[in-house]
């Protein structure tokens, strides 16, 4: 494994126990190939849940919609 | 005068990239882009049920194969899916990654002192670093980036070029 230039990329300064549950959350997503999905706020949530983590399907009526966070789409 | 392009100065060179991605990646497709880069295309699960299904992109740089004062070689391992920007927007940050002039993460797949290019060794043959040696390598950063996020590897290690 190679070394990485001063300045590209550092170890998360504030790797705490939140960023170690988001890190997971995003590996379980790889795991079941979703998409990468990140809100404003900076929370990681899979496609079909709601920024809180509630999945759609309890929020949501009739159709199944999939729940797009802010800033995904342009 | 010479062609601006690798492949076309060197098809020996690129008979060889062929043959050595059909030994190691035979489902990878071979493409060009819109500036006559030739890059190869597909998937990798390095772990299988544990892991994801990474879509890469294994693309030549104009001066393939030029590996000095270089990291990760002239073949640059770009991830389509996921996408290695929004992973790493996701993860906060992530380990052994460089950043092109487009401002796009790819892959740091290997230290400079792994890539050759020339005579090596006493060998009278040439070696130059093919795409499929990067390939492998990229196996391995996925392999290590997967069980960082699942907590398995610690951060500190990980980012300090332990592996």
């Amino acid at each position: 494994m190679s070394h990485i230039p001063a300045g590209m990329t550092a170890a998360p300064s504030n790797d705490d126990n939140a960023a170690a549950a988001q890190r997971r959350r995003i590996a379980e997503m790889l795991r079941n190939n979703e998409p990468i999905n990140v809100s404003h706020a900076g929370t990681v949530h899979s496609a079909n849940e709601t920024p809180d983590g509630t999945p759609v399907e309890e929020v949501v009526d009739g159709e199944v919609e999939v729940f797009v966070p802010k800033g995904v789409l342009a | 005068m010479a062609s601006f392009y690798w492949y076309e100065r060197n098809p020996e060179l690129l008979q060889a990239e062929k043959a050595a991605m059909q030994q190691f990646f035979p489902h990878f497709k071979l493409q060009t882009l819109d500036d006559g880069r030739l890059y190869w295309v597909g998937t990798l699960n390095p772990r299988g049920k544990a892991g994801g299904t990474w879509t890469l992109m294994a693309i030549y740089q104009h001066d393939h194969p030029n590996n000095d004062a270089r990291y990760g070689s002239s073949v640059r391992i770009y991830s389509i899916k996921p996408d290695l920007d929004e992973l790493c927007r996701a993860a906060g940050s992530l380990p052994h990654v460089l950043v092109d002039e487009a401002n796009h993460y790819y892959m740091c797949t290997s230290d400079r002192q792994y890539v050759k290019e020339g005579l090596h060794g006493g060998k009278k043959e040439y070696e130059a670093t093919s795409a499929a040696s990067s390939l492998a390598w990229a196996a391995k950063w996925i392999f290590i980036v997967e069980e960082w996020l699942e907590g398995e590897l610690p951060t500190r290690e990980v980012f300090a070029d332990v592996y």
